[in-house]
Parts: C-alpha cells; sequence; structure tokens
C-alpha cells in the first residue's frame, strides 16, 4: 500500500505493508532514531512523536492509519530554540534519561512546554505519564524543565514558538 | 560490527544478514510429540535440536538452560526451534505458523504444596529449641505472606547478531555478564572459548535485568550463523520480551512467632517456599539471600527454619538488585508491623525494642558492622511524623466503622527496615573480578573492564574517581569498549558492583599508579582482581559469620490514602533513610532511589508512579561505598502494604495488592 503523509514539514509517500507499526517505519524506511521501539505496547513512550499535533505512541499506529497526517519526530524539532533551552536545561541539571528515552522525553518536553510556558507539577506529571522509566527520577525530571522554562525566561522569551 | 559498543542491537546490521525468530512453545509444561513445520521457502531454514553443533545446554549460576526444548518442555516461551531467512517480520510469521504437537503436563506453580519432582535445593536451620519457647509463650502469631511482583517490560531491545569469521565467531548483545556470553556461546558451538569473541552493544537502564536471556540469546544465534553460514540476527519482539524479561523472583513464607509478657520475641519458625522460574537459575544464592533476610533484624532465642527452593513452568527470572531479599523482607515486615499492633504498640518503638544487638545481623548470628538501623528508624519516623500518624490512624480505625461507611478519605502509615548485601553469597564464580588500566605517556587513562557500566552515570563516577586520583582531568580518562577480545572479566553488572567491587578494583590500581607514576616511566599498565571466594568469615552451613561486607541499610514509611468512593489509592509520602557505606555521588544515588521507589509501586499492583519521596542518607566517614541497587525495593513493599492495611483495617499479605483486591476486602 502507499501511504502519504507529512514527515517534518515535508511530504512523503512509500510502499509499505499497511500494518508495520509507524515506528518501525520512522525507523527503517526514513533512518529516524529519535523514536524508539520499546515495549510495542503503549507503554514506555520512547516511540514518542507528534501526529497532527498530539504526542502519539507511534508504536500503537499502523502506517496506514498516518494516511495524510503531519508527523513530527525528534528530528524535526531538534534545531528549534525551544528545544534547546529544554537541552541546555537537562543539561543543566544533568538530568540523563537513558539512551532509549532521551528523544522522546525531549519531545514531551517541548509538548510541555510549548502549551504550557510554565508547567506546574501536575501539568509535567500529566504529559509524562505516558512514559515509563526505570532509571531516571521524577525529581530530577521536575528541576530539569524548571531550568529550561528559566532559562528561556532569562533570554526573554514566552515559550512559543 | 566495529562500534558496537555505541550502538542498540536493533540498529547493528551486517550485509548479508539473516534474521532469526524461535518457535516458542505456548504451553508451560509438557513433552514434544511432533514439531509440523509449513512449507518453508527455500531461503528460510529450521534448525531443531537434533541439528545443534555443540551441547543444548548453557550453564548459568548452576543450572543447566537449554537452547532448544529437546523432548521436554519446562516453561511457556522456552525455544522449540529457530527458523532463519532473509525477511524479518516473514521469519516471525512463519514462526507462528510452526505447529507443535505436544502431550501437556500440569504447569508447576508456585505453591506450598509442590511436588515432589519441583524441589531443587533446600536449607535448615535451627537455632535453639523453638518447640519449648512455644510452649511457654505469652502469645503466638501466626502469618503467611505471598509475595510475587510484577516486572514490567524493559525499555530496551534485546536480541544478539552472530558472525562466523575464520577463526571462530563474533557476537554482539547487550549484556550485563560479557564473558558469561563469551562461555554460552563456546559451549553451544562447540568451540573454544579463544575463539569466540564477544561484544557488548549498549547497554542501558531500561534494558533487562535478566542475565540469562542474553547468554541464551548469544547462543541461539551463533549456532543458527554457524549452520546456516551467515551472520544472524535475533531481536525479540514486544511479546517476547513481555513474555520472557519480566519475571521476578516469587516466595510464599510464613512465620509463626512465640511473644513474651512484654511483647518481646522469644521463638521463630520460618517455612520459605521460593522460586525464581524454571531451571531453577541462581536458587542457591536467591535460597541463601532469602534465608539470610528471613532470619534478620530480630532478636529471638531460638530459630528454626526450614526453605525450599522449587522450579516453576514460568521462564526464568531477572537477576534485579533485591533479588531473594526483597519477598523475604516484605514478609520479615509486615509481619514485624503485625506483632506490633498485636502487642499494642507503635511499630516504629517494636522495632527498637525488638532488633538484634548491635552489630547482629540475623538470629544465626550473621554478623555485620556497626548497624545503623536504630539511627534510620529515629530519622524516618521524625522526618515522616510517623508516630503521631500511625495513633491517629489507629484510633480512627478502632472507632469500629467499617471503613466503607466513612465517606472521604482513608489513610494508612507503615514502616519497614532492612539490611542488603551486593554480591553473591554463593556463586564464587560470579564474585570474581578484574580491572586493568593504563597511563600512557599522554598521561591519557584507559580503562579496561567488561562491566556494562549500567546506569550510564556509573562511567562519569569511575571516570571522575581515576580522574581524581591521577590529578588528571576526566576528559583524559576513556573506558574502552566491552570486548573480550580487549578487557578483562569483570563479572556481572548486577548487584551494585560497578560501585562495590569495579570501582574499588580500579581505584587500587589508580592509587598505584599514582605512587608509581613519577618514578616509572609511563605507560605503566596496573591490573587488579578479586577472587571469588567470600573470604572465609562466612559459614554458609550454619549461616554465622560475616555474610556481605560492605553491607547497606535501610527504613522506609510509606503513607497512602484511598479514597472511598472512588477506591483510588494515593501515595501520601514516601520517607527513606539509607545507610550506604559512603556515596560516590549523592545527586545520583538519589535518583537511583528514587526511580526503584516508582518501580517498586509498580511492582506493587501497576499503580500510577508520581510522588516525590524524601530520600536521606546517612554516611560514615572513611566506609567502602555499599550496595544501593535493590535497597528500596526491599523496604517499600513492605511499608506500603502495612500502610494499606491500616487504611483499610484488613491484614493484607500479599503482592500484588491490586485496587481489586483492595475493593474486594472492602466489599466483604
Ligand atoms: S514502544 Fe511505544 S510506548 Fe513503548
Ligand atoms: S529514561 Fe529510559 S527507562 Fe528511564
Amino acid at each position: 500500500m502507499t501511504v502519504s503523509f507529512l514527515l517534518n514539514g515535508k511530504s512523503v509517500s512509500l510502499d509499505v505493508p499497511p500494518n508495520k507499526r509507524l515506528v518501525d517505519v520512522l525507523r527503517e524506511d526514513f533512518h529516524l532514531e529519535g523514536a524508539r521501539p520499546g515495549c510495542y505496547a503503549g507503554e514506555c513512550g520512547a516511540c514518542t512523536v507528534f501526529v497532527n499535533g498530539e504526542l502519539t505512541h507511534s508504536c500503537l499506529v499502523p502506517v496506514f492509519a498516518a494516511q495524510d497526517t503531519d508527523i513530527i519526530t525528534y528530528e524535526g524539532l531538534a534545531d528549534t530554540q525551544e528545544m534547546k533551552y529544554i537541552l541546555a536545561g537537562f543539561d543543566a541539571v544533568h538530568y540523563h534519561p537513558c539512551a532509549n528515552c532521551r528523544q522522546s522525553r525531549l519531545l514531551t518536553a517541548y509538548a510541555l512546554l510549548t502549551t504550557h510556558p510554565v508547567p506546574e507539577r501536575r501539568e509535567i506529571d500529566a504529559f509524562f505519564s505516558g512514559h515509563r522509566c526505570g532509571c531516571s527520577s521524577m525529581g530530577e525530571l521536575y528541576t530539569a524543565i524548571e531550568q529550561a522554562v528559566d532559562m528561556r525566561r532569562r533570554s526573554g522569551r514566552h515559550g512559543r514558538r | 560490527m566495529d562500534k558496537v559498543s555505541k550502538e542498540f542491537i536493533d540498529d547493528l546490521t551486517v550485509q548479508g544478514m539473516l534474521h532469526c525468530a524461535a518457535v516458542r512453545s505456548r504451553i508451560h509444561r509438557g513433552t514434544i510429540r511432533e514439531i509440523v513445520a509449513p512449507e518453508l521457502p527455500p531461503n528460510v531454514m529450521m534448525i531443531r535440536e537434533a541439528d545443534l553443533p555443540g551441547g543444548n545446554c548453557i550453564s548459568m549460576g548452576n543450572a543447566d538452560v537449554p537452547l532448544l526444548a529437546g523432548s521436554n518442555v519446562e516453561h511457556i516461551g522456552q525455544a522449540v526451534a529457530l527458523l532463519c531467512g532473509p525477511n524479518e517480520p516473514e521469519v516471525h510469521r512463519l514462526a507462528e505458523l510452526v505447529e507443535v504437537q505436544y502431550d501437556r503436563g500440569d504447569p508447576l506453580t508456585l505453591t506450598r504444596d509442590f511436588k515432589i519432582n519441583q524441589k531443587l535445593y533446600s536449607r535448615q536451620i535451627a537455632i535453639g529449641n523453638t518447640q519449648t519457647a512455644f510452649e511457654k509463650a505469652s502469645q503466638i502469631v501466626e502469618g503467611e505472606y505471598t509475595y510475587r511482583p510484577e516486572g514490567t517490560i524493559p525499555v530496551g531491545a534485546a536480541g544478539a547478531l552472530a558472525v562466523v569469521e575464520n577463526d571462530g565467531i563474533r557476537v554482539a548483545t547487550p549484556t550485563r555478564w560479557l564473558f558469561h556470553v563469551r562461555q554460552s556461546v563456546a559451549a553451544a558451538t562447540g568451540l573454544h572459548q579463544d575463539r569466540v569473541r564477544v561484544m557488548s552493544t549498549r547497554v542501558t537502564r531500561a534494558d533487562t535485568n535478566c542475565l540469562w536471556y542474553p547468554s541464551l540469546t548469544a547462543a541461539q544465534t551463533a549456532v543458527a550463523a554457524l549452520v546456516t553460514g551467515k551472520p544472524v540476527r535475533m531481536i525479540a519482539t514486544a511479546r517476547e520480551k513481555r513474555l520472557l524479561l519480566t519475571k521476578r523472583t516469587g516466595c510464599i513464607i510464613t512465620h509463626k512467632t512465640a511473644l513474651g509478657r512484654s511483647g518481646e520475641v522469644t521463638a521463630m519458625e520460618i517455612q520459605i517456599v521460593a522460586e525464581s522460574g524454571a531451571f531453577g537459575i541462581f536458587a542457591a544464592e536467591y535460597l541463601d539471600r532469602l534465608c539470610l533476610a528471613a532470619s534478620g533484624s530480630y532478636a529471638a532465642k531460638s530459630l528454626k527454619l526450614d526453605a525450599v527452593y522449587i522450579a516453576t513452568s514460568t521462564p526464568p527470572a531477572e537477576t534485579h538488585g533485591g533479588a531473594g531479599f526483597d519477598g523475604a523482607f516484605f514478609s520479615v515486615e509486615v509481619h514485624a508491623n503485625r506483632l506490633a499492633e498485636l502487642c499494642q504498640e507503635d511499630p516504629s518503638v517494636w522495632r527498637l525494642k525488638n532488633l538484634l544487638p548491635d552489630r547482629g545481623l540475623t538470629v544465626t548470628r550473621a554478623r555485620a558492622g556497626p548497624t545503623p538501623q536504630r539511627k534510620l528508624i529515629d530519622l524516618v519516623v521524625e522526618l515522616s511524623d510517623f508516630r503521631r500518624k500511625y495513633s491517629a490512624n489507629e484510633m480512627l480505625k478502632k472507632r469500629g466503622d467499617r471503613p466503607n461507611f466513612i465517606p472521604g478519605y482513608l489513610r494508612g502509615i507503615g514502616i519497614a527496615t532492612c539490611f542488603h548485601g551486593g554480591s553473591f553469597m554463593s556463586d564464587n564464580r560470579a564474585n570474581s573480578a578484574t580491572v586493568t588500566v593504563k597511563l600512557n605517556s599522554e598521561s591519557e587513562l584507559s580503562i579496561l573492564s567488561s562491566s556494562a557500566m549500567v546506569p550510564e552515570a556509573t562511567v562519569d563516577i569511575l571516570s571522575n574517581s581515576a580522574a581524581r586520583i591521577l590529578n588528571i582531568d576526566s576528559s583524559q580518562v576513556h573506558i574502552e569498549p566491552a570486548d573480550t577480545a580487549a578487557v578483562p572479566d569483570s563479572g556481572p553488572a548486577i548487584f551494585s558492583r560497578d560501585v562495590t567491587v569495579v570501582h574499588r578494583l580500579l581505584t587500587s590500581c589508580c592509587q598505584t599508579i599514582q605512587k608509581q607514576r613519577f618514578r616509572t616511566p609511563l605507560p605503566i599498565e596496573m591490573s587488579r582482581n578479586r577472587s571469588g571466594g567470600r573470604g572465609r568469615r562466612w559459614d554458609p552451613e550454619i549461616f554465622r559469620g560475616v555474610p556481605f561486607s560492605p553491607l547497606s541499610w535501610a527504613s522506609c514509611v510509606v503513607e497512602i490514602e484511598l479514597d472511598t468512593v472512588t477506591f483510588e489509592l494515593s501515595i501520601r509520602g514516601v520517607w527513606i533513610a539509607i545507610h550506604p557505606g559512603s556515596l560516590l555521588d549523592e545527586k545520583r544515588a538519589t535518583s537511583l532511589v528514587e526511580s526503584e521507589l516508582h518501580a517498586a509501586f509498580e511492582a506493587c499492583g501497576g499503580y500510577n508512579r508520581f510522588f516525590e519521596p524524601v530520600i536521606r542518607f546517612s554516611q560514615r566517614s572513611g566506609a567502602r561505598p555499599a550496595a544501593l541497587e535493590g535497597i528500596a525495593t526491599n523496604v517499600f513493599a513492605p511499608a506500603f502494604v502495612s500502610a494499606v492495611s491500616q487504611a483499610t483495617g484488613f491484614y493484607f499479605d500479599s503482592v500484588p495488592l491490586s485496587k481489586t483486591l483492595i475493593l474486594q476486602y472492602l466489599e466483604t
């Protein structure tokens, strides 16, 4: 089946088995490594991407369902100023999610901060409830997000793209 | 295959590589009558037990694990045959179509009425005369505690890639025990170990804690590469990860305790039935850990302990930090809370009265250094305001209202304490380790160790320590990739061994180099090793002496709230005080403990994980760093379950403790 969608702002189409998972398509057919398959069950969040502006577990999306959608992966946002603040915030407080989850967490932080410029902890909890993690702590995540907010504030930006 | 250490196994490819999928047993136990394959395309090959070039087993933790089920299936998900072909989805699809015909056997389960053929190991310990003590007791309290925590699917990819070369075979896999993979591949292929080269791909905390899985998969993949003559990669599917990599050790422990007139423990009878899935990998090790913890903490004049380790028809368990200790401390600590309640005492006060004297670890006279348990209990009690909250909740409970008639919230608070050891008690091979370091003329230091260094922060901890000793910048320290051709065997990276063993050997190497470097021309190479013998101070037969050195300790308080309308259970607070000997990096230790507490909450029944624990470390200057991995798991579950018991007024005695179970009790 031929499936077409917008991927990081470019329109793409490919011939692919319709039930192939979006996360596998992104990795194998487009060589985008930001979304990683972890549990393939919508539990770990490692495969998170934006589909039509919504954070989505791409392991749960068969590629046929992605027809005509707008998909943004970590790679599509890596160079935005917002992502740079987030990265700087993570680095400043030495918040190191594991390599499997790092980019999906950055993406979720991006979604959080572009909708909630100064998020409360319960909002952080809500956004990250789709990520399961055995290695880093919520405390660290809160500090990393707060740090990113602070860095952006000091630069005079207000958190919108 | 040259930069494998930075790659994830599922990103690693080799030209002309075949994909391998296992045909897995759909039954728990039985005898295979026939394997009927669909018509296979010419480029797909099926490998059965008869096709194996070497032995059909790898050995781990005193157990033999077959590569492929021969005539008997021992657990659900066990590999029965392997299919290799050029197209990954296709081989998985074909593997599903292979029909295995069985004569079904009854699954072996964790139960006190286990079958005699399940029994793998047993241990009996007797101190004093329990019979007389029970005859004279003022009160006898009995309880049965079941611990079967729920593991979660690891996020990281699992699998292996094998390439046959002229002089042997090369294998890549994310593993916490590099040299065990080499040994397993050699056994499976019939090649000498020198002709097997194993490299670890990127390992993160999100990868499986199972030691057996990478070794077994690597052996299967290597065999497939040898038989097909092509590179072969085998990656676990999500279903395989869920089925094979989420198993935790479980146990049922009964405690019968004799109490004297003032509530002091006079005698204990403990019966343990424990399991870690099929084959009994590390069964003796887990059993010793269970016995040690079960006979620990509280003073009694006599003890009778009967422990049995059994095989069950589930996949082998992961080797997580608390393995063995967690189940035992769950039973001991929930039981202690119950004893305190029956004695009408605050459980923190009861503990302080009944703990073994300083330096005592167990009733069997296992010993420790100065024991900080009292101090840790005082600290968490103070931080959490435990006594006031506990007595308020008790008063509410005593009003006699059935919980479901109280509108709003029910609250409960629980406490637990434990000790923890960070090495193997009985497996000498797993305990030994070697680390080599090289300082070159540019003052650049290379650390050679096979350790997987998980979490990734361990790399910084080791680099910073080495840099500090040698007075160089940490950017001048390089950790060489884990490759059996280049690094020495540092043993398995579990039970905090990176910190307790590898770090110690590394610092010893660096200190010696520092003494020599201005007298001896560079480069200097230095190795240190630790032999597997546990030291002659521990008697494993009577459980006397020093089982671990150093030990770590923890006390934890958990406060919960149960919404009586929605039955939503939430954590109001978690306070944990830990004595880790000394800390190498407090921030990272805090993060490890916090993530373990969240994982422990999830293992207790799949709850929402967000809470912010209060974590305090009490260090002793000059002490060596002790194990942290697993310690929070040991104390969280008993404190949590006791808190739920106080809130609801029902004695809960099992993990998992699901919302449905709580609801069932509340409705009775
Ligand atoms: S792989 Fe998609 S949520 Fe885990
Ligand atoms: S950040 Fe990946 S499992 Fe924790």
